[in-house]
């Protein structure tokens, strides 16, 4: 870090912009160098798809799962007629797209990964990656056309 | 998965829905579903912690500790999953 001068104003944003981004490079450079640039879309779905895994998902399976079945949900919350009035509309069928396909991609990442470095598998780098990336995509176009037929 | 089967019952009519529905409550895929949650809610806390390690926020010169940014995300985590209850549960009934 340079010496700062003690002026009254403080740090100007370009000398505080220009540090950080000194102290992100020196520790990311090796990252970057390593991610081809295919890879960071695969990566970027990757985190899009835990984050939305890490919020969205257990209160849904708490309530589809769990309190549905205990009894805990009111009469009627979940009936046939509040159900699809619900979810036709859009908003909700941009919520209900994001929330079933962004975990996919979390998962086909998560899972290509685990198969070359924790089952061992190391070689058909390309058919693993296609199977899995290619099962997201597939449950992509479910998802869309099942939205689209409500 | 389970939202999609969900939702392709609801498109199938009133009588898929409701064997679905039927089908959610059966006792082994009730148990099913709390080992789910027990992973997601796993999922959930690993990722906060590998967050709040990498997630690196600014205010001027100084950052905000790591217990604040998880806090921060457990409140949200807390908000959103009370907005869904709401909406799933009570909205418009």
């Amino acid at each position: 870090m340079r010496e700062r001068p003690t002026e009254t104003g403080g740090l100007s944003l370009d000398e505080v912009l220009v540090d950080s981004e000194r102290e992100i490079t020196e520790e990311k450079r090796d990252l970057y160098l390593i991610l081809p640039s295919r890879e960071l879309v695969f990566w970027a779905l990757f985190s899009a798809g835990g984050m939305v895994a890490a919020f969205l998902i257990p209160i849904n399976v708490a309530i589809l799962g769990i309190a549905l079945a205990v009894g805990w949900l009111p009469e009627d919350a979940l009936s046939f007629e509040r159900v699809l009035e619900l979810v036709r509309h859009p908003l909700a069928k941009v919520y209900l797209g994001i929330l079933v396909v962004m975990p996919l991609y979390h998962w086909a990442h998560r899972f290509r990964f685990a198969v070359h470095h924790q089952v061992g598998i190391h070689g058909w780098k390309r058919l693993v990656a296609t199977l899995c990336y290619g099962t997201a995509v597939v449950g992509t176009a479910l998802t869309v056309w099942v939205l689209l037929r409500i | 998965m389970l939202l999609l089967l969900l939702l392709f019952a609801l498109s199938q009519g009133r009588p898929a829905y409701e064997a679905f529905l039927r089908w959610l409550q059966l006792p082994a895929i009730v148990a099913v579903s709390g080992v789910i949650l027990m992973a997601t809610v796993y999922h959930t806390a690993t990722w906060f912690r590998l967050t709040s390690h990498i997630l690196v926020v600014r205010l001027g010169r100084r950052v905000v500790p790591r217990g604040v940014v998880t806090f921060g995300l457990v409140t949200l985590w807390l908000a959103l999953s009370a907005a869904v209850a709401y909406f799933t549960i009570w909205f418009a009934r």
